[in-house]
Formats: structure tokens, C-alpha cells, sequence
């Protein structure tokens, strides 16, 4: 990593760091991207912080957390969408819907403005010229319709269209570029890169967190895709369990002093890894759902809390750590 | 004694019994017992149309064409409209079938009734061709009710109803269309056929039964205004006059009714025997019985009970009566009487009249045969193949003789009758005919 790359990280974690040690999206309209960091600094300068975060958040110096969702315009890349029903035969989105009412007890079903009314307020049928009273007990309310005033044509799903406000073009909602927005924490190796004044570079720091033996998150989560192919391949089963600290309010410290206790109980193939500051994982290569419940027994202590996460095929390994750290988390 | 009277009841099985035929039928067209002439009135009046209709066959064919397609409006919007609730497995060939069935000017229009299965899902597959629209009912409303939503939904000047399992001929929809270049005719029947007729022994009877009852009796009461019946699963309907009546009625029997009331506001009523619309029967026993069952007690309480003033010839029409008439005579009264009669005169007299339950089982194979021949010829079902089942049809069609003779006297009676096919909150708010 150049220098110049050294010290503008180095930046952003510390900025990071100022701001509470979460940086925000903050929607901004006028930005290209609809959101900013940091509302304070020009287009070109945000572009930046944001490809800065997003690297920094790869190399597990920040965590990243789902924001929201952003739609773009798959022609032009702009936030400036008006998406609107719009006819399944014509695309026109001149379109009024109508609901349909029907009488249970002549079968009538018409659009609800055929129905006419008596002096008390209460609906006539057109059919039989029967009181409607009550919505459910003597007729309902089979669903909507839609009616395109352009073409003439009724349905009752319209398609969804967007319109550009930018370039002008419309998109069918199935084409839409969708973009997820994140916010970033400060993560404990960020935190220590900010004490040490700089980034992590060297072979070994870049597998475990400087000084202890906990493996960096992103290669974490490739040694658990590691152990899920080997399982797929060769029928080796694993083992994953979740740990934190009992405290609610325990410090990188803590979770630290944490994995230095649980290091010389585990065996020499196990490995302990990132989740986020306050959790860690546990992984157990070769070991079935018994010996991760031995495994369990062995390491729980008051001071921490634990989980063995099962790890089924099919499941996306993000989703199913964040449902695990819900549950050790009070 | 006894051993006497179980010897002659196992008498009728013997073939030599056949013999006995002209001699059976010479005593009943001889006897002053009533009884007998009941009976010959009966088979008089299954036999007779069939017969006669095979005769203007011969000697007037043109007669019997239907209206030539020059007769027909020209391509006017067609709206298919299918009601149907978990149909997911026979939706997609049902609506394919009438997408691709030659005329160009059409829309489907699928009506779920609340599926618990993916009917829906299904039928949208075929929306993007933009000739269907689905519509998902946010509640379970019957079939009344699904049709009447779709009724809402077409914009087409006439209304093909069709069933979910189903299928279109190709060139039905214009063979339906050529009958209302008559601005009188307010409907018109598809001809029927049994889709699934090879399954088994079961589908192969109903084959045989659909050609009689529903190709060749609608042939000729289509043609002497005595229509009674437009089969829920293909007949058109000239979209105003649907409307002017508001659509279906909730209940059983939605195609009785409608077609009585078609009767009653005097609208024609047409069968087009080349609008072939194939359809799925009952392939268990079980499932006939009660098929058979619910529409029997459909006729009791539509034609009987609803609509039982069209026996006023001076209401309705000469024709309204004679078709209430007709079916009272021989749906309701006439098979009480003559089965009543065969218990007391084969059990309870066996000496008097020797032999008359064989005698009269070879003549009613006989005429089945006839009128099976007949149908055959005129529209070439059913097939000759299925002929060897005739001997063994009335077998077939006695215990479901006795399940409409319970249904019957249920409805009389007024036994239970409520029936699942009608959602319970609907049912507490119609009138119960």
C-alpha cells in the first residue's frame, strides 16, 4: 500500500473515530449519489471518503452495517426516479383503479360506484336493490381493479415503471439498479491501526489482528467457506460458535483478553476469528454437532456468553452471523 | 318356497332369457295394466327424438346445419371467462387452449377464487402474451361470484364461459358466434365431449352418456326451442343480456339458473354441435355419485323450487312449460314410478308376470343400442368401440339412479341443504330455494 493510501485511511478512520466512530449516509438530493458522509466536503472529495470507506471496510478496518436501499436509473445512474403503476398493455400511466363490491345475496359483482345510495348513507345493489350493511357479513370486497384511461385496458396488478428525471428514459422495476447503503463503524482493527498510526501490512498482520490470535474477518468468513466446500466435497463436518463477552459494555480489551483465555483450550486446528468488536468466532474443523456440544461444555465460563452456529448448505453465512450474534446478544 | 323364488330370480341371468323379449314386449303393448304403458311412454319418449332426428338426418340434412359463418358478426371482442379455485395443475392448458383455438379477436379473463394453490402464479405466466388477465379474489366467493367478477372485468360484446378444465376446439368460438347473427338468441351451448374418456370404465360410461344427454338431446331441443340447460363448462352468452340481468345468481346450479332466466326474458337459446369444448369427467365412482348427486338436487331446487312458475304456459311460453314439464315428468315423477313398479312386480309377484325384469332389461339395451347408433352417426361419438359396454350399462346407471332418487327426496324433504360448494357466508344470506 503507497504511502499517500496509508495516510488518507488514516484519515478516514480518524474522522471516523471524531464522528463517534460511526460514520452515517446523510440523503442529499443534490449529490450524484443521493447520500453523503460527510455533507461538509465537495463531489470529487466525497467520492473519495466513499471509495475510501468501502476499502477500508474490505480490509476489516471498518464494519459495515445495511443502511438502506438506494434505486438508480439503469441508464444514467441517477437517484431521480418517479416510479409510478403504469398500464400492462399501452406502459401509459394514466390509470384510476377501481374497487369492485359484491352482493352476497343476488351474486352481483360491479364496480363500487355502481352501486347507488338510500337516504340513510347505506349502498343499493343495482341487481336485487337490496341493502348493503355491513362489509363482510352480506357482501365483500373481491379486490381492486385497475382501468388505463389511454388504451382502455383493466387489469388488476399493474406493471411498476420508472421514469428518469435525468436522462428521461423509463425503466420496467425489474430493471432498476438497486444499491444498498451502508454505515460504517469503527471496527477493533481500526481502532488499533488509529493507535499504532497506521495500517496493518505485513504478511502476518494481515492474516490475525496484530498481537493476538484472532484472524481478520474477511479471511475468517473465506476459511468458513473454506470448511463449507470440504464438507460439500468430502463429507467433513465443522463446527462454529459464537462468543462474546458477558459485559454489555466490554472494550477491545475485553474481547482480547477474552481470546488469550480461550487460545490453550482449544485444539491447534481450531482457529478464533473476527465478527464484529464484541464477538468473535470459533471455528472447529473436523468436528461434529457432539463434539461441538463437548467443545461448548469446556469453554463456557460465566464471563462470556456462547452459541454454536449451524451451518446448513444453501444458507448465506453474512445473514445467518448477524441471526447468531442476535441471540448472544441481550 | 323360498329356493323356488330365488331359482326364478336367477332365471333372468340365463341368455336363453332373450327369447322372452318379443314376448314381453307383446304383452306390455297388449296389456291394460297402466303400468306397462308407463313404461312404454318412457322408453317411447328416450327413443323417439333420437330417432326422428336420425330420420330428418336422412331425408333433410340441411335442416339440421347450424348457421353458416356468414351469418356470424364480424370478429367481434370475444371474453373468455374462466372461474376456478386451486386449478393450478389445468389452468395453463385450459387458457392456452382458448388463446389457440383461431380467433384472433379474444380475451381470457382467469378468475381464482381464493386457491390455496399457485393457480394464480400460473395463470399470470401467460399475461405477458396481453390477451389474459388474472384476477386473484381476495376471498372465497364461489363460482357465481367469480364469474360475475370476471363478467365485470370483460370488455368483449359476447362472453364465452368456460371451466378451468377444459379445452377449446379450434374453430369453436366462430361455430358459437354464427348462431346470434339471430338478434334473439341470447345463448349458445358448446357441444360437450369427454376429454379423459379412455381413462377407465367410468369416463367410458360418461362418454357414452354425454353423447345422449348432452351432443344429441341438445341437437334437438336446440332446434325446437326446448334448450334447458347452458353447461357451465362452454357456452356464450351475448354480453348485454348477461348484463341486463346482472349475471349469475349466488347458489347451486349457477347455469340452470341463468339459462332459465334466460327462458324467462325470452331470449333464444342455441347448441352448436361443431363448438367442440372438451372436458374432464369424474374418474372414480365416488366422485360421479356425488357429481350426480348435487346436480340432481341443483334441478330440484332451480327448476322446481326457483323457477317452478315456468309451468304456466300462459307466463312464460307454450315452450317454457312443456321443457318444466318434460323434465318434471321425467327427472322426478316417471323414475319413482317406474322403479316402484318393477320392486312390486318382480318381488311381490313374480308368478303373474314371469320373466318381464329380463324382458324388459333386453329392451332397453336395445334402445340404448339404437340411440347410441344414432349418436354415433349424427356426430360421431361415441365411438364404436365402446358399444360392448351397453349390456352392462344399465348396471352402471342404477346406483346412480338411486343417489339422485336420495338427492331428490332430500331436497324435497328440505334436508340438509346446505352444500360446501357455496361458502357458508354466502349461504347464510341467499335465499334457500
Amino acid at each position: 500500500m503507497i504511502e499517500v493510501d496509508q495516510k488518507r485511511y488514516i484519515d478516514v478512520l480518524r474522522r471516523s473515530q471524531s464522528s463517534g466512530g460511526e460514520m452515517r449516509p446523510i440523503w442529499n438530493p443534490r449529490s450524484d449519489r443521493g447520500y453523503v458522509y460527510d455533507s461538509a466536503l465537495e463531489h470529487q472529495e466525497h467520492e473519495m471518503l466513499w471509495r475510501d470507506l468501502k476499502n477500508l471496510a474490505d480490509l476489516d478496518y471498518l464494519e459495515q452495517d445495511f443502511f438502506n436501499r438506494l434505486t438508480r436509473c439503469p441508464s444514467c445512474g441517477s437517484h431521480h426516479l418517479s416510479v409510478r403503476e403504469v398500464c400492462v398493455s399501452c406502459h401509459g400511466p394514466n390509470l384510476h383503479s377501481v374497487p369492485l363490491l359484491h352482493h352476497f345475496r343476488c351474486g352481483y359483482v360491479g364496480p363500487i360506484h355502481a352501486y347507488g345510495k338510500d337516504d340513510h348513507g347505506h349502498r343499493i345493489c343495482p341487481k336485487c336493490h337490496g341493502t348493503l350493511e355491513h362489509l363482510g357479513t352480506d357482501h365483500d370486497h373481491p379486490g381492486e381493479n385497475w382501468s388505463c384511461r389511454s388504451c382502455e385496458s383493466s387489469f388488476q396488478v399493474p406493471d411498476v415503471e420508472a421514469l428518469c428525471l435525468s436522462c428521461g428514459t423509463t425503466h420496467a422495476g425489474a430493471n432498476l439498479v438497486h444499491e444498498d447503503v451502508f454505515s460504517f463503524r469503527l471496527s477493533s482493527l481500526g481502532a488499533a491501526a488509529l493507535r499504532h498510526g497506521r495500517l496493518f501490512d505485513s504478511d502476518q498482520e494481515q492474516l490475525v489482528e496484530e498481537g493476538t490470535p484472532i484472524y481478520r474477518r474477511s479471511i475468517f468468513l473465506s476459511l468458513i467457506e473454506d470448511e463449507r466446500r470440504r464438507r460439500r466435497r468430502y463429507a467433513i463436518p465443522f463446527g462454529l460458535v459464537i462468543v462474546r463477552p458477558d459485559a454489555e459494555d466490554a472494550d477491545d480489551e475485553d474481547v482480547f483478553a477474552m481470546a488469550r483465555r480461550l487460545a490453550p483450550k482449544l485444539r491447534d486446528s481450531d482457529k478464533i476469528g473476527r465478527l464484529d468488536r464484541a464477538h468473535l468466532l470459533l471455528l472447529f474443523p473436523s468436528t461434529d454437532a457432539a463434539g461441538i456440544e463437548i467443545a461448548l461444555s469446556r469453554l463456557i465460563s460465566p464471563d462470556l456468553r456462547s452459541a454454536a452456529v449451524a451451518v446448513r448448505e444453501g444458507d448465506d453465512t453474512v445473514a445467518l452471523l448477524a441471526a447468531a450474534r442476535a441471540r448472544v446478544t441481550r | 318356497m323360498i329356493s323356488g323364488y330365488l331359482d326364478y330370480l336367477f332365471s333372468y341371468l340365463e341368455w336363453g332369457t332373450l327369447s322372452q323379449m318379443p314376448r314381453v314386449l307383446g304383452m306390455m303393448l297388449t296389456s291394460a295394466d297402466p303400468y306397462f304403458w308407463l313404461l312404454f311412454l318412457i322408453m317411447l319418449r328416450m327413443t323417439l327424438p333420437a330417432v326422428v332426428l336420425w330420420g330428418v338426418n336422412l331425408l333433410r340434412p340441411a335442416a339440421l346445419l347450424p348457421p353458416g359463418a356468414e351469418a356470424a358478426p364480424r370478429l367481434p371482442l370475444v371474453s373468455v371467462l374462466i372461474a376456478g379455485r386451486n386449478v393450478a395443475e389445468t389452468i395453463v392448458p385450459t387458457i392456452r387452449s382458448a388463446l389457440s383455438c383461431g380467433y384472433p379477436n379474444l380475451e381470457v379473463i382467469f378468475v381464482d377464487d381464493h386457491s390455496s394453490d399457485d393457480s394464480v402464479l400460473q395463470a399470470r405466466t401467460l399475461e405477458r402474451t396481453g390477451r389474459v388477465r388474472v384476477f386473484g379474489a381476495d376471498a372465497h366467493t364461489g363460482k357465481p361470484g367469480s364469474l360475475n367478477v370476471a363478467m365485470a372485468l370483460a370488455r368483449g360484446e359476447y362472453l364465452f364461459v368456460l371451466d378451468a378444465d377444459s379445452e377449446v376446439q379450434h374453430g369453436a368460438i366462430p361455430s358459437m358466434l354464427a348462431h346470434f347473427g339471430d338478434p334473439k338468441v341470447g345463448a349458445v351451448a358448446a357441444n360437450l365431449r369427454v376429454r379423459n374418456a379412455l381413462e377407465n370404465w367410468i369416463t367410458r360410461f360418461q362418454e357414452c352418456e354425454y353423447a345422449l344427454n348432452v351432443s344429441v338431446s341438445r341437437l334437438w331441443r336446440g332446434k325446437l326451442g326446448l334448450l334447458s340447460i347452458l353447461p357451465g363448462a362452454g357456452s356464450m352468452f351475448r354480453a348485454s343480456a348477461l348484463r341486463a340481468m346482472g349475471g349469475y345468481d349466488s347458489g347451486l346450479g349457477d347455469d340452470t339458473d341463468l339459462t332459465l332466466r334466460l327462458r324467462k326474458l325470452g331470449w333464444r337459446l342455441g347448441f352448436a354441435p361443431d363448438a367442440v369444448v372438451w372436458t374432464d369427467v369424474p374418474n372414480t365412482f365416488s366422485w360421479l355419485l356425488r357429481q350426480r348427486s348435487r346436480w340432481t338436487r341443483n334441478m330440484v331446487k332451480i327448476r322446481l323450487h326457483k323457477h317452478g312458475d315456468l309451468y304456466h304456459p300462459g307466463r312464460f311460453g307454450l315452450s317454457n312449460a312443456m321443457v318444466f314439464a318434460d323434465l318434471f315428468l321425467l327427472r322426478v315423477l316417471l323414475p319413482f314410478l317406474a322403479l316402484a313398479g318393477v320392486v312390486v312386480y318382480t318381488a311381490m309377484e313374480p308368478l303373474a308376470h314371469p320373466l318381464m325384469l329380463t324382458g324388459l332389461y333386453w329392451v332397453v339395451i336395445f334402445l340404448l343400442l339404437a340411440r347410441l347408433l344414432v349418436a354415433h352417426d349424427l356426430l360421431r361419438t361415441p365411438g364404436l368401440a365402446r358399444l360392448w359396454l351397453v349390456p352392462f350399462y344399465p348396471f352402471y346407471r342404477l346406483p346412480i339412479r338411486v343417489a339422485e332418487g336420495i338427492s331428490i327426496l332430500r331436497e324435497l324433504l328440505r334436508i340438509q341443504l346446505w352444500h360446501p360448494y357455496v361458502p357458508r357466508r354466502i349461504w347464510e344470506r341467499i335465499p334457500h330455494w
